[in-house]
């Protein structure tokens, strides 16, 4: 997953490498910095991939949580970015995961609103969010394993085998995976036509 | 709507949703100095024998048990497994002197009479912190050498065979050639670091050359013969050669592993083993990738830990020739300005000074730096 550009330029303050060998050697402010610099990034990513406001909260927080606890874990203290963003990919997939046991038990009510066509709404107008409201509604409906990598894809435009590196598969199983997705997508729109 | 526009799909982060987060994740994460007892579960292994003399403590991350460690007690610490340390494994002695030891570490607890301490480090190391009480004699037995505290903060370590290294980080301690041998006897104070090959130190007694005052003394590799060779005594924050790595050096490590050291050595509040272990990366592996960045964090502890600010200056040039295009360059530019002026190198300050306005005419800084050479 590519980092985010603020990540290594070299005039955002220390490094994201000396942060983490400083948040490794346990200086707080150096977790914090990490914290801050990559906040945003995490928000909207997990935002984009969950599709509610409401599930944000609790994927950055674990996503920061796993990735505080493995930072030793990690080559290229550089790289801190990119492997957050697999991080909150991996952890979105559990949430969904979860979720959805708990629907088929009984425990969580399904169909909770979508809210990222509020803020498509206003980027690029109502009918556009409303359209992406309705496929975020149908891509609740497939596995989370399809979904993510749809939208990794779609979403955020990355190339396959970043998909690939940030889900944990194999080339032809992210392939896979889109490509149902995508199936599922296109029959919805065909129904949908007049 | 194009992907630019996706990306702009992003929750309504506000600072206080930062700071909500953020604190969520504080409670959650351990403190980075605070080990997880299950980790290396492998642990340590004691094996009391004999009779009954002193007792002692023996804590293992941060839980505590005790046990009752007599005189010939083995006291052992886990591997490395995949470069990742277990957990420290520490014994303390009932006068309050502490042996912390390092992974793989075999020694015996020789005596543990009040008066009369006696650990032998058959491979490893020995971090000690040694309580100060009159009359009682605290010595650690390194192969051919004895090393005689006086009350102190010192660390041995043994490559059977290869070498022995002693660096004391406060205090003093005296290593002299075991007993039963004659030799020198050398005292090293509060940031010295001797070490001397092993191998070399074994001839039976009878053949040892007569004592020698120190200085005179022929090298030990080329005579075979004094017990306690001249090595030279290193200040701590001096680099040693590449050639002959330092402080547990072993020619089979890896930079991963002196990585990892450095990191394990700085989490555990070790600041000299972080550096030498930093040191030892970048000069014996500098095509490593890592090599560049083990220079600028020997750069930092030597101007933040150490108060080196003239080995600082040199490890900071270091990283900066080795990174040249390194995501960390301007901070190390940076920091190599603050080691100039602070070594009292007014020239030098003022050249590295323009060269860092040069590159980095916006940089983060820049208002430092400027003001950075005191004039």
């Amino acid at each position: 997953m590519r980092a985010p550009d603020h990540a290594t330029r070299s005039n955002a303050g220390p490094s994201d490498a000396a942060l983490v060998l400083a948040a490794r050697a346990g200086e707080a402010w150096a977790q914090e910095a990490l914290f801050r610099r990559h906040a945003p990034m995490a928000n909207g990513l997990a935002f984009r991939l969950m599709g509610r406001d409401s599930d944000v909260d609790d994927l950055v927080q674990d996503a920061f949580v796993i990735a505080f606890g493995r930072l030793h874990a990690l080559d290229d203290p550089q790289a801190f970015g990119g492997w957050l963003g697999s991080i909150v990919v991996r952890t979105a997939g559990k949430v969904i995961r979860r979720r959805v046991l708990l629907e088929r038990l009984g425990l969580r009510r399904r169909g909770e609103p979508i809210d990222i066509d509020a803020v498509a709404t206003k980027i690029a107008g109502p009918d556009v969010g409303a359209e992406l409201g309705k496929i975020y509604a149908q891509l609740e409906r497939l596995p989370a394993e399809q979904r993510i990598a749809f939208l990794l894809r779609r979403v955020e435009g990355m190339e396959l085998e970043e998909i690939a590196r940030a889900t944990g598969v194999s080339l032809a199983t992210a392939k896979r995976r889109i490509a149902a997705a995508q199936q599922a997508v296109e029959r919805w729109v065909d129904r949908e036509r007049p | 709507m194009s992907r630019t526009d996706y990306k702009n799909l992003v929750p309504l982060v506000t600072e206080s949703r930062l700071a909500r987060q953020y604190a969520a994740i504080r409670e959650r994460v351990p403190a980075a100095r605070r080990r997880r007892f299950w980790e290396g579960a492998a642990g340590w292994a004691v094996a009391a024998a004999a009779t009954t003399a002193l007792a002692v403590v023996v804590v293992r991350s941060e839980r505590l048990r005790s046990a009752p460690l007599d005189d010939a007690a083995i006291i052992e610490s886990a591997a490395a497994v995949d470069g990742h340390p277990g957990p420290t494994t520490s014994v303390t002695l009932a006068d309050g002197s502490r042996v912390d030891l390092g992974a793989s570490t075999r020694a015996r607890l020789t005596s543990a009479k009040a008066k009369a301490i006696r650990i032998d480090l058959e491979r490893g190391s020995v971090d000690i912190e040694a309580t100060h009480l009159e009359g009682r004699t605290f010595v650690v037995g390194a192969g051919p050498y004895d090393v005689h505290v006086v009350g102190t903060h010192f660390v041995v370590r043994r490559d059977p065979g290869a070498q022995v290294t002693v660096q004391v980080e406060r205090g003093a301690v005296e290593v002299s050639a075991a007993a039963g041998t004659s030799g020198e006897t050398r005292r090293l104070a509060a940031g010295d670091q001797w070490s001397a090959p092993e191998s070399s130190a074994l001839p039976p007694a009878a053949a040892l050359a007569p004592p020698s005052p120190v200085a005179n003394a022929a090298p030990a590799a080329a005579v075979g013969a004094s017990p306690l060779p001249n090595a030279p005594v290193t200040p701590l924050t001096q680099a040693a050669p590449a050639a002959t790595p330092a402080v547990g050096g072993r020619r089979d490590e890896s930079a991963r592993d002196l990585f990892d050291e450095a990191q394990r050595a700085r989490a555990d509040g070790r600041p000299l083993d972080a550096a030498h272990a930093f040191d030892r990366l970048r000069r014996t592996f500098p095509h490593d990738p890592r090599a560049a960045l083990s220079a600028f964090e020997l750069g930092r502890l030597r101007l933040d830990a150490l108060g080196d600010p003239r080995g600082a200056e040199e490890a900071l040039r270091d990283a900066i020739a080795l990174g040249p295009s390194s995501p960390f360059r301007e901070d190390a530019e940076a920091r190599h300005v603050e080691a100039l002026r602070r070594s009292g190198d007014g020239a030098g300050c003022l050249s590295a000074r323009a060269a860092y306005l040069a590159r980095w005419p916006n940089g983060t800084y820049r208002r430092a730096v400027e003001v950075g050479c005191g004039d």
